[in-house]
């Protein structure tokens, strides 16, 4: 086997390896798993009826987009950021290690820092939304097997993208000494912004959703090609999502250079 | 000399919160985003429409910074509560000279009247620029104030009885996001309630979670005196009930509790 394919293996192998150790941590509090999982789901079923009332009383599209079109959106955030809080459940801790110095125990293992540090946890209430987009998209959308295989490839392409945004944001602790509030607010946006339709955005605003705040790489255009399939604007949409991801493996390079150690003792289990 | 203490409890807790007030300001602009987004989406939404639901678009975003304002000023003390009960600690906390659940409520009051107040000033300013200034404004200002706080006690009160529910389960944050949701759609935190069609509006105007959204931000945007007495009556209905609820959750949540050790 030659020495890439090596460390893809083993890479894949540790993710895996910690995705069934979260998942059984979490079930060890099985009431509490349960509680939290449908609880969210609950949570997010909520937003339907606003959309319902709403598209009831103005009796027609806004802005090109009917209540399908939305529930798409929905049911691809939800399960989008489930897939990226499940599987890389400690991005939202990412500034607290460095600032802590927590980051020590990770570039002591033999694994690459950033996805050690990202897959090391699990967010129980994930499963809640991705069990809710997966049955949103059941309920509200047209079945068939591109569709299934769009789906699950831009819900994959959102929980990576919404992922990398988040450590790009979070990364600016290594510059600025702690980008907490800052990387969390930039991650709500993105999921608050892909929840309402992408044509009701005009403007400077329209610009900022293509770039600082991508909605529109993760949530608009995919829907259009779900709508209509365009191998084109898929492979853009492919480029594009590479480019979000590629910018924040760089963005924590860059910082790694500057991170001083805290001299902090820790040890993980 | 019992209200003396828990005014000085929500004082303390009002202080405090001037400390930290700079780190709010920077989470407000999530509200200016969100606010932005419902402009955004209300603009299309009304396109050459005076009035939907009686409400003009002007009208309908005001409600919006009223009601989002309610919202984002609430501290989650549900949290601290259930954290006490699971750790432990509430056992010292029971033991001093207080009602537990009246010191969360006035402690949790005090961060969130200190906090409603740039969220508001903030949503004035944005709302004024975005649509323009809400007619009546300055003349319902003072029962927009009455009514507003009144909704975030109603809750906050819901908070602290989510908080004693930690005695039975191991995680409460779930209750919360249902009442929360409840309070979105059901008490229109999200859209006016006359938007929804008549039955459905009927039953939601009645519930504890219109009392917290869309009673207070109604009143201030078409404001009339019937509409306040409505709005005053329905909270501290609601209010009284929630603390006859808390009062008896706590007695038997004290009764459940076993204190080991120390």
């Amino acid at each position: 086997m030659s020495e890439p394919t090596r460390q893809r293996t083993n890479l894949l192998r540790l993710a895996l390896h910690y995705f069934r150790f979260n998942l059984s941590a979490g079930m060890a509090y099985s009431t509490s798993f349960l509680i939290q999982v449908f609880g969210m789901a609950l949570n997010n079923g909520a937003f339907i009826i606003f959309w319902l009332v709403l598209f009831d009383r103005i009796g027609a599209e806004i802005a090109g987009y009917g209540f399908t079109d939305v529930m798409f959106l929905w049911a691809l955030a939800a399960s989008g950021f489930g897939l990226s809080v499940v599987v890389f459940g400690n991005t939202h801790q990412l500034s607290r290690i460095i600032y802590t110095g927590e980051l020590d125990v990770y570039l002591l293992q033999p694994r690459p820092v950033l996805l050690n540090v990202l897959l090391s946890r699990t967010v129980v209430s994930g499963w809640g939304d991705l069990l809710y987009g997966l049955s949103l998209f059941v309920i509200t959308q047209p079945m068939s097997l591109t569709g299934w295989l769009l789906f699950l490839l831009f819900t994959i392409l959102m929980a990576l993208v919404v992922t990398a945004v988040r450590v790009f944001y979070h990364c600016l602790t290594f510059f600025l000494g702690n980008a907490e509030g800052f990387a969390q607010l930039a991650g709500e946006l993105v999921i608050s912004f892909m929840l309402y339709p992408g044509s009701i955005f005009r403007g400077p605003a329209a610009w900022l959703l293509h770039s600082l705040i991508p909605a529109a790489f993760v949530a608009y255009i995919p829907a259009r090609i779900f709508a209509s399939f365009d191998p084109g604007t898929l492979l853009i949409v492919l480029a594009a999502d590479a480019v979000i991801v590629a910018a924040a493996f760089l963005m924590f390079r860059l910082g790694l250079r500057r991170y001083e150690s805290g001299n902090l003792i820790g040890s993980r289990m | 000399m019992t209200i003396r203490k828990y005014a000085t409890i929500f004082s303390i807790a009002g202080r405090d919160q001037f400390v930290y007030l700079p780190s709010f300001l920077v989470r407000n602009v999530f509200f200016l985003i969100i606010l932005f987004i419902f402009y955004s989406l209300w603009r299309v939404v009304y396109g050459d429409a005076n009035t939907i639901a009686g409400f003009t678009m002007v009208q309908t975003l005001w409600y919006l910074t009223f009601t989002e304002a309610i919202e984002l000023s609430q501290t989650r003390i549900f949290n601290p509560i259930s954290q006490e009960v699971k750790d432990g600690t509430i056992a010292y906390s029971i033991a001093r000279p207080y009602s537990y659940v009246l010191y969360w409520i006035c402690r949790g009051m005090g961060e969130n009247l200190v906090k409603v107040v740039p969220l508001l000033l903030e949503g004035f300013l944005i709302a004024t620029i975005m649509v323009g200034p809400l007619p009546g404004y300055l003349s319902a200002l003072p029962f927009g104030l009455i009514v507003i706080a009144g909704g975030i006690l109603v809750g906050t009160t819901l908070q602290a009885i989510i908080g004693l529910l930690a005695f039975w389960f191991e995680e409460v944050m779930p209750f919360w996001w249902i009442v929360q949701k409840l309070i979105f759609v059901i008490g229109g935190l999200f859209i006016p309630i006359d938007f929804y069609p008549d039955w459905l509006a009927r039953i939601a105007r009645a519930t504890p979670f219109a009392f917290a959204a869309y009673w207070p931000a109604s009143t201030w945007v078409a404001f009339s005196r019937e509409r306040f007495l409505i709005t005053i009556g329905g909270q501290v209905f609601y209010l009284a009930l929630f603390a006859l609820v808390a009062a008896l959750l706590f007695r038997a949540a004290v009764r459940k509790l076993h204190i080991q050790g120390g």
